[in-house]
Formats: structure tokens, sequence, C-alpha cells
């Protein structure tokens, strides 16, 4: 089942946020005391972000099946800075055994993906895969790609994968997770094709446009399912993408059946070379059915 | 409730299902292509000239300081549908259709992208 582990616990932290600031103008109308108290505060060490090592073995276990029906694909977990004030470049990942606390680094790649080893005892032992950067700064998520494949262009299948593993193994992204999506979730063999339910993917630069395609059928997809444009505000401190990977994010509908597994999506970035002054899609296309 | 207020009531939400929304003041989707020629230049046309032709947009800006404007035409049913918990579980909304005209501004203000857009109820088409 998937987990909801910031949506859960949001309500009452904003709550006694907000007692705590309706608290401060009748601690300050306090009498001052005759001798300055002494208070003694304790440092205490900061989460770092973290995920669940046996997640993600999960996810490699269920992703095996769709790697036999497609072999050029790549599973990899992605880490984004999700917002500022740390220093990417400076990212490590361990797998942290609690019980005799060894630890075992996994190679970072530059783009901040990596995979794990099947290791008996850590998985035994319900390790985790922590970072050196504070909870709540990263954003991580399921990512397959194809062998060779552009940056910029991926399959349909994978991404429905992508999401699927994500969802209902990984638990890497945060995502706003009604009670309704766990029973749809039990019934359905991907939660990500459901009606519904929107899922987004962070392209490797800020994007202006992402195009869809199979067979003769080529479309763009409208802005509404880029940048989260649609989104609420209040929702925004329950995914990931609301801070610096806003401009990266798209969202293909999974959900759509009439587009195929193989259908493709590449996205334009917003630095593409521009279009020339007689740019032949300075014409309104016509609409098709 | 009257039988008179009911039959307004109705009228008036049947009107809003089924009617056309549109962004900016609708040249967008109007004009000549001469027209078109003279307000969408890439490299030369600039965000006010724009605004000033075809009315207000719909903004996204990047942190860069990039400007994704979305001139967009919606006909059969509102978008606001896709959006209330439970109705947008029902495949009502493909009674609907969106155009929209996308534009890429830079830094600067100056049209870089151009891209006409066409979307078949929740799906694209």
């Amino acid at each position: 089942m998937p987990r909801q582990p910031l949506a859960r616990h949001r309500a009452p932290l904003v709550l006694a946020a907000a007692l705590i600031l309706c608290a401060r103008p009748h601690a300050a109308e306090a009498p001052p005391a005759a001798e300055p108290q002494q208070v003694e505060v304790t440092a205490r060490e900061q989460p770092m972000a973290q995920k669940s090592y046996r997640d993600l073995l999960a996810a490699m276990q269920r992703f095996e099946h769709y790697q036999a029906a497609h072999p050029d694909a790549r599973l990899r977990f992605r880490i984004y800075q999700r917002k500022d004030g740390i220093d990417i470049s400076q990212l490590r990942v361990w797998i942290l055994d609690p019980v005799d606390f060894h630890r075992v680094e996994p190679t970072l790649a530059a783009d901040g993906s990596f995979t794990v080893p099947v290791l008996a005892d850590l998985r035994e032992h319900d390790a985790v895969v922590r970072t050196n950067m504070p909870d709540g700064t990263l954003a991580w998520m399921v990512s397959i790609t194809r062998v060779g494949d552009d940056e910029r262009h991926h399959v349909m299948g994978d991404l429905r994968e992508a999401c699927l593993l994500d969802v209902d193994f990984a638990h890497l992204a945060r995502a706003i997770k009604p009670p309704a999506i766990y029973a749809i979730d039990a019934v359905s063999s991907n939660i990500c094709t459901v009606r519904g339910v929107d899922w987004g993917f962070y392209a490797e630069r800020p994007v202006f446009s992402a195009h869809m395609s199979a067979g003769d059928r080529h479309v763009a997809l409208l802005s509404d399912r880029l940048h989260a444009a649609l989104a609420l505000p209040v929702f925004y401190p329950l995914v990931d993408w609301a801070y610096v990977l806003r401009d990266r994010l798209y969202s293909p509908p999974l959900n759509d059946s009439s587009w195929p597994d193989d259908a493709t999506v590449d996205v334009v970035y917003v630095d593409d070379p521009d279009d020339g002054a007689a740019s032949a899609s300075n014409t309104p296309r016509p609409a098709t059915p | 409730m009257t039988r008179p207020l009911l039959h307004i009531a109705a009228s008036l939400l049947a009107l809003s299902l089924a009617a056309c929304q549109s962004v900016g003041n609708g040249q967008a989707f109007g004009q000549s292509a001469a027209e078109r020629r003279r307000t969408l230049q890439p490299g030369v046309s600039t965000r006010e000239q724009v605004r000033r032709d075809l009315g207000q947009a719909t903004v996204y800006r990047f942190a860069d300081g990039h400007e994704a404007w979305s001139y967009q035409s919606t006909a059969g049913l509102p978008k606001w549908v896709q959006f209330v918990p439970y109705l947008n579980l029902l495949p009502i909304d493909y009674a609907s259709r969106t155009s929209e005209l996308a534009l890429l501004f830079d830094a600067q203000g100056v049209l870089r992208k151009i891209e006409w857009r066409n979307q078949q109820g929740r799906g694209v088409s």
C-alpha cells in the first residue's frame, strides 16, 4: 500500500504552528521575571533525507518482469534538489544498517541517479538509504529510460511503469493521495492508468513543451500538463515539484488508454534553439479528432 | 422552489456547462493570417505587442525570467469539471475541445517560440 508520510502529519503540524503564533501576544504581555532564567539548549542532529532500502529492492524485483519484455529498459533511482539552500553537488548516499551501523555507499551518477546492490543482511535489518542532505530538501523518483536514448525522449510504457514502481513499491515521491486512491489501488493493475490520477516527471532542464507520438498521431500537451499549471498553492507543501523543480515538470496522460505503451514523449526545452522568423508553426494546426 | 425558478436554474446550469471559455480577447484564434504574421514574429515581437493584440494570457514564469504564455479556447464542458472530486472520475469531459496558442518569451520579453495545440476531452488529440 502506498504510504503518505507527509500528508498524514501535516494537519497537526499546521495546527501546532498556528497555536504557537496565537500564543505570542500573550507571552509578550507577561511581566519580566525577577531573575534571568538559565535555559539549557541541547543540540539535536538534524534528520537527513532517507528512504527504505527494502522498498527500493521491491521496486527492483518488480522491474525484472518489465525488463524481461523490454531488455533495453533501465531502472534508476533519481534524487533531485527540491528546495534552495543546499549544494546538491555535495550529495552523497549510503545504505545504512541500523543494527551494526555499517554502511555501503552506492555510486552516485552526475545526474543524481543510483542503483542499490542486493544485500541480504541489509534487507534483513531493514536498512535505510540515507543522504547527507536535510530532510525535505530532496525529491526522489523512480526513473526508467532506454539505453542509448536521448535524455528528452521517453516511452509511455516506461513512464507508466516508473509511476507504478514509485507509488506501489519504492514510495519515493511525495504525492497527494486521497483515501479513495488506496481503494482504487487495491483493485487496479496500475494505479497510474486510472482516470483521475495524474503523475508528473522532471525533464533535465526547464520545459516549454512536450510532444507525444504514436504512429501517425503527433500532438503537443496543453500547458495544463506542464509545470502543474492548474494546481492549488494549498497543496504545495505536500508535493516535490512546487519549489525548484516546477520549471522541469511535465505530466503526460498516463491514464489515456488511446496512447499505447510504445507511444513516445519528447520534451522541448526552454533553451532549445528558437523558432525562425518564418516558422512553420506560426499557423494554427487544424483540429484533428 | 417554484417551477419557473427551477427552469431558470436548470437553464443557467446547462448554459454554464455548454459555454465556450477563452483566454485573452479572443483574437488568438480569430486573426487573419496576415495579422498573425504581424503579431507573432519570433525574435521581434515583444510581450507588450502581443498583449496589446491578443489580450492578457495565462502566464507561467520560469526562474530564469522566461515566460510561457497560453491562450486557450475551450468549447463544450468547462475545465473546472475535471477538478470536481468524483465528478472527474466520470467520462463526461470528452465532449469538450481545447485549442491553445503557446508562446515563449525570453527574459528580455522577446518572443522566441510559438506552438499551436489541440486537445479533445481529457486526453490530447
